[in-house]
């Protein structure tokens, strides 16, 4: 009876060793199937939202997009790498609500990309938008992309 | 839009071919080769697109086309048909046919690698329709990265400056940069492209184990191995995530399997340049690839010096060096991509954000080193949660512990290798964890499973192949046996004296160290302040001066000790903190003395031995308390008794007597080791007879007997002289000693049972099988029976008088478990120091059965003890009190914290693998174990101690909040207790909340106290404090007088609330 040579005995264990993990295995194979459950029932990462794609066209290519959207972070990362994603290889910069403060943003040459999944929260952001660009004598213009997407471009106000 | 996947197929079969061309040259033969090409192939044709893609766009070549990656994969082919040419001779495989396992043994592995196969497939195509752009880290780095590699392509240089550093824009692109190339071969832009390149990196795995296993000859454990790894849920979670997590997975098993093929003992399966090549993939696929990869590196040339002919001695022998040459050259195209991108493409190297903000802060604290080791240990005893592992770990592990045991003698580098990468992998993330400027939680949640699941596959594939080689191998081969015992540990080559003196220099600075570090303050529980007391009058008066029945409790050697100290006239942190070192210097010199007996009783001279002395031995005088003055006693006493039975020395006789007059005067504890002696004295001259001979030892046990006897009898004449209407505890002891047993009429048998159940399970629960069998296994040896006799009683007695004294304390006025760990630490350290050293003389002669049954009784030891304890106790302790400082009980208690109260059932299991590895020829023939067991002993000494630090070292007084607010007080009001401190402690026995009239006194001596300090600090003459105490307390707190009378210490008390009110 002896471990220190290969023979009749060491194989037994080894065997009661595949035979114990064997449970391990099919308790594994139960989670796995649990796991497709899980997984037909759950949405598309980027299902649902505006087809970014579809407008990438009217973006510029060179140059960072300010991307802005009312839900706060952490959930609207997810819409922002959606974004990101589709319109690659445009850089976007997120505007986050927490930390936006339009009084020290240069807003002259900015394109910014507005992701508003409730159209009535954006009246009030776009009048501060533009009471800021008035007072930095920029203007603002806006075009609706989509449903929920607005494009806006700020460029400095000609001279005389 | 049609299936661009083809794109895949077409760059996977590529790297098939290559691999294949690349194994011929490595001399890999037949079906082996074919293995190794359909598993390394996936991985290395991906790999080779995106070094192509990465390398054409730095040097201002143009898109990669199908003609390009086609010729490069062609040259390639042709350098390695080239290399096969000159390298031929060197094929050949010589394997002898392994024996094959059972027909149904074979048709079960087939059946589970179709089932395993077939639900990874369907697992990928479910996932892959939830997720068709991949999960969230797919969408935000990886595969938009891979977008920005294919539509920015003119400036993707700059492009990735400007990416926001949640997209990770530092990750190296071995992913990104195969889809990308993909993409630009396709000519379209889907999301077929990016899942089949998860896909082939799934199956590529499981391919890959497939064939590293199946090295053993044996298909079947090939196809148990990929079986268990196709069927884990995190593999399949993460497979189907279009991440960089699997990818990693597979080059590392390739490059370790790769590596470890090169050492001896293995067939060369994988030819050091492409083993590179996969190192180099390593770390062009993720961060953390790069340290793996160097990590690996580095080990496989320690491994190679050390194990290759002529170790360490010959490293000049270039020879040796070749395969790691091979390896370095084959590593170049990777590291240098990481290199280039990370200079030139890269906005920072990633090691920026780690390394910014409060470094040194988060690398100094103790609790974020502890967090990610508590993380993988959840994962590794998976007891609450399975964190989506299923049971895997626990089987894997299981597998280890075999894998480890069988085969034990023979010498398999490659084994060692493969476990060190990994362990070396697992212990590389821990640092990390520490200095993540994130929320060190939050970051371990989202990353440390995918971590594990990056060497999950080597796990799987190292275990099976080892086994499967076991299982394999033939009833006659004869492996290469290690010498059961090297004769040179029989015979010391060194000079023990110096060894010995620089080891326990070493220990002692350590915790020099330790207690100047890790004393917050001073005085932190009041039994300290009875020895300063006392010690202080001994100085200045010659004599006790406090009249209180509590210091006649406590014999005055340690006080005597200190007294000089306070006679130099120092300050008192001085004095506290000097007498902690002369403390500490006291206990590890028990070390040396526990290391003499041995050596007495058994012969044993190694250096390993006094190392694991001296680290089982923890730093427990880190408070002023008597203890380790009694431990250090008890130590010596053993050596002596030893020579004094052997020699019969009058001056071994005399020196006893001096030591245990020395215990006496110290504990009172010190009464039940001089009844052991006198028992075992009255046996030895029994079974002596009375003749001539009996005479004789009957004089020469006068000298050991009669000087503690003098001692406590003169103790016990002095002080009642010292009293002052005080009380003596004989009252008390009576009053165990009748209440005992009316108790247990009453019904609370199994209580008493538990409590005698808690005190061995701490310490002896380990160390009595091992005691008993170490010395009564040649009981033709009288002296080894007396021996045994002393300690044994010792034992028994110590731990019944503890366990009465606790049950009986608790039905009064002590309602926890509050003072065990002092009274199991009076003989835990020799104990453990003992058992240790009959582990180690079991190396020599025991059988095999001998061994297991150890094993067994230790098992079942640890059990019934555990059987015994009520549940509540663990999580219990916990909340209500600090953990004891014991040996084993600290650490216990953190499990108990870190996994909840279930976790005590792997005690016994535990305790029972940890004597059968000592006692197991595995620990004899391999001086790598011994080693680690030494290792291990330092983490779980160092932790005990650690832990106790963190608990500001107070054994067991009041409650942990408590004590937590008070160390919170004082770190935040330094400038009050710049002269020293004195806290009333009024956890020292009862709480304030279960015992009100305790409270109330406590209450009023804090006012009274207060208004005394103020009176004296203005200069008025303050009420006499002792006279108003007596009216409302029949024990006054000890010291009072004292304190208040001391003119050059500033006193400031501080009296926090308790909690829970009261």
């Amino acid at each position: 009876m002896s471990f220190s040579r290969p023979g009749p005995f060491a194989r037994r264990w080894i065997y009661a060793w595949l035979l114990l993990i064997a449970p391990a295995w099919a308790l594994g194979l139960v989670a796995d199937v649990e796991m497709f459950r899980w997984a037909e029932s759950t949405p598309d990462m980027c299902q649902g939202l505006p087809d970014y794609g579809a407008v990438a066209r009217d973006l510029p290519l060179r140059g960072t997009i300010g991307f802005f959207s009312e839900v706060p972070d952490p959930t609207n990362s997810e819409r922002f790498f959606c974004a990101q994603y589709d319109l690659a290889p445009r850089v976007l910069a997120r505007w986050r609500p927490e930390v936006l403060n339009l009084s020290q943003r240069q807003l002259a040459g900015t394109t910014l990309l507005l992701s508003f999944a409730d159209r009535s929260a954006m009246p009030a952001f776009l009048r501060d938008l533009d009471a800021e660009a008035k007072r930095q004598g920029v203007v603002a213009t806006r075009r609706d992309l989509s449903k929920k997407l607005t494009l806006i471009t700020f460029r400095a106000r000609a001279r005389g | 839009m049609g299936f661009t996947g083809w794109t895949t197929v077409l760059i996977s079969v590529a790297g098939c071919l290559l691999a294949g061309v690349a194994l011929r040259s490595g001399g890999v033969a037949g079906w082996r080769r074919v293995r190794y090409a359909l598993g390394l192939g996936p991985g290395l044709g991906l790999g080779v697109a995106s070094l192509v893609l990465f390398f054409g766009r730095l040097v201002g070549l143009g898109r990669p086309g199908l003609a390009e990656l086609i010729l490069v994969f062609a040259g390639l082919s042709a350098v390695a048909v080239a290399w096969s040419r000159r390298t031929r001779a060197a094929s050949g495989d010589g394997t002898p046919a392994p024996v094959r396992p059972p027909a149904a043994l074979r048709a079960a592995a087939l059946l589970a690698l179709l089932l395993g196969a077939a639900g990874a497939i369907e697992s990928y195509r479910v996932l892959s329709r939830s997720w068709p752009e991949g999960t969230w880290d797919a969408v935000a780095i990886w595969n938009a990265r891979a977008r920005f590699l294919e539509r920015g392509y003119e400036d993707v240089s700059t492009l990735f400056k400007q990416v926001e550093s949640s997209s990770h824009p530092h990750y190296p692109l071995l992913v990104p940069g195969a889809v990308a190339t993909q993409l630009v071969i396709a000519g379209e832009d889907d999301d077929w492209v990016p899942e089949t390149t998860g896909l082939a990196f799934l199956l590529g795995l499981g391919l890959l184990t497939f064939a590293v296993v199946a090295d053993s000859g044996l298909l079947s454990y090939a196809a148990f191995a990929t079986a268990f790894l196709l069927g884990t849920p995190m593999l399949l979670k993460w497979g189907g995530a279009q991440g960089g997590d699997v990818p990693l997975a597979y080059f590392f098993l390739g490059a370790v399997a790769a590596l470890a093929s090169q050492l001896p003992g293995r067939l060369p399966c994988i030819p050091p340049v492409l083993g590179g090549v996969f190192l180099g993939l390593l770390a062009w696929t993720k961060n953390e690839g790069t340290l793996m990869a160097l990590l690996l590196l580095g080990l496989y040339a320690a491994w190679a010096l050390a194990c290759g002919e002529g170790g360490w001695r010959r490293w000049r022998d270039w020879q040796r060096w070749r395969p790691l040459i091979g390896f370095g050259i084959g590593t170049v195209p990777g590291l240098a991509a990481v290199f280039l991108f990370k200079r030139l493409w890269a906005p920072e190297s990633g090691l920026d954000t780690f390394l910014g903000g409060e470094l040194a802060g988060r690398i100094l604290s103790f609790e974020r080193w502890w967090i990610p080791v508590e993380e993988i240990l959840k994962r590794m005893l998976p007891l609450k949660e399975t964190y989506g592992w299923g049971l895997a770990w626990p089987a894997l592990e299981l597998g280890v512990l075999l894998a480890a045991w069988i085969h034990w003698r023979a010498r398999r580098p490659w084994t060692s290798f493969w476990g060190a990468a990994l362990l070396v992998t697992v212990l590389s993330w821990i640092p990390i964890y520490v200095v993540t400027p994130y929320d060190q939680r939050w970051h371990i949640a989202g990353s440390l499973d995918r971590l594990l699941l990056q060497i999950f596959p080597a796990v799987i594939a190292g275990v099976f192949l080892r086994v499967a080689l076991a299982a394999g191998a033939p009833e006659e081969e004869k492996t290469r046996r290690a010498e059961p015992l090297p004769n040179r540990l029989r015979t010391p080559s060194f000079r023990p004296v110096l060894f010995l003196a620089v080891l326990l220099g070493a220990a002692l600075v350590v915790k020099i160290a330790a207690v100047l570090v890790a004393v917050p303050s001073i005085w932190l529980m009041a039994d300290e302040m009875l020895y300063t007391v006392t010690a202080w009058d001994f100085a200045h008066w010659g004599a006790p001066g406090v009249p209180h029945p509590d210091f006649l409790y406590y014999p005055p050697l340690a006080s005597l000790l200190i007294a000089p100290l306070h006679r130099l006239g120092l300050a008192p942190q001085q004095v506290y903190t000097l007498s902690l070192i002369l403390f500490n210097a006291l206990l590890t010199s028990a070390v040396a003395a526990a290391y003499l007996t041995l050596r007495r009783l058994y012969g044993a001279s190694s250096r390993l031995l006094p190392v694991l002395l001296a680290l089982a031995a923890p730093c427990t005088a880190l408070v002023l308390m008597s203890e380790p003055l009694y431990i250090t006693m008890f130590a010596w006493l053993l050596y002596v008794y030893v020579r004094m039975l052997q020699d019969r020395k009058v001056s071994d006789h005399l020196a006893a007597g001096l030591l245990l007059a020395g215990m006496v005067l110290t504990r009172q504890v010190g009464l039940f080791a001089l009844a052991a002696v006198i028992l075992a004295a009255v046996a030895d001259l029994a079974l002596g007879g009375l003749d001539v001979e009996a005479r004789r030892r009957l004089r020469l046990y006068a000298w050991t007997i009669v000087p503690p006897v003098l001692a406590a009898v003169a103790w016990r004449l002095i002080a009642p002289g010292l009293k002052s209407g005080g009380g003596s505890n004989l009252p008390y002891f009576l009053a165990v000693a009748v209440a005992t047993p009316v108790k247990l009429v009453l019904g609370s048998a199994r209580r008493l049972v538990s409590e005698i159940g808690y005190v061995s399970l701490t310490t002896y629960g380990f160390a009595l099988p091992a005691m008993l069998w170490g010395l009564f296994r040649r009981a033709g040896n009288l002296h080894r029976r007396l021996f045994s006799a002393v300690v044994l009683v010792s034992l028994f007695l110590t731990a019944s008088a503890s366990a009465v004294f606790m049950w009986y304390a608790r039905f009064h006025y002590l309602p926890r478990y509050d003072l065990y760990g002092r009274y199991v630490d009076y003989f835990a350290i020799p104990v453990l120091v003992l058992a240790l050293g009959t582990f180690w003389e079991m190396r020599r002669d025991a059988s095999e059965r001998e061994r297991w049954a150890l094993a067994v009784w230790t098992l079942v030891l640890n059990a019934a003890f555990l059987l015994v304890i009520p549940e509540r106790f663990f999580p219990e302790s916990l909340k209500a009190q600090i953990a004891p400082n014991s040996l084993g009980l600290v650490w216990l208690l953190e499990l108990v914290r870190a996994f909840g109260p279930g976790v005590r059932w792997l005690l016994p299991p535990a305790a029972a693998l940890l004597a059968a590895l000592l006692a197991s020829p595995v620990y004899a023939a391999r001086r790598g174990v011994r080693w680690a067991v030494a290792a291990g002993l330092a983490a779980l000494s160092l932790f005990n101690f650690a832990a106790g630090a963190r608990e500001v070292s107070v054994q067991s007084h009041g409650s942990k909040q408590y004590a937590s607010g008070i160390s919170d007080y004082i770190a935040a009001n330094p400038a009050l207790f710049e002269n020293g401190l004195y806290l009333d402690y009024p956890g020292i026995g009862y709480r304030r909340s279960e015992a009100p009239e305790m409270a109330a006194q406590h209450a009023f001596i804090y006012r009274v106290l207060a208004d005394h300090v103020d009176k004296v600090i203005a200069g008025a003459e303050p009420e006499r404090f002792h006279d108003r105490m007596p009216v409302l307390s029949r024990r006054p707190f000890p010291g009072w007088r004292v304190l208040a009378e001391w003119p050059w210490v500033q006193y400031r008390i501080y009296a926090p609330a308790t909690p829970g009110g009261g």
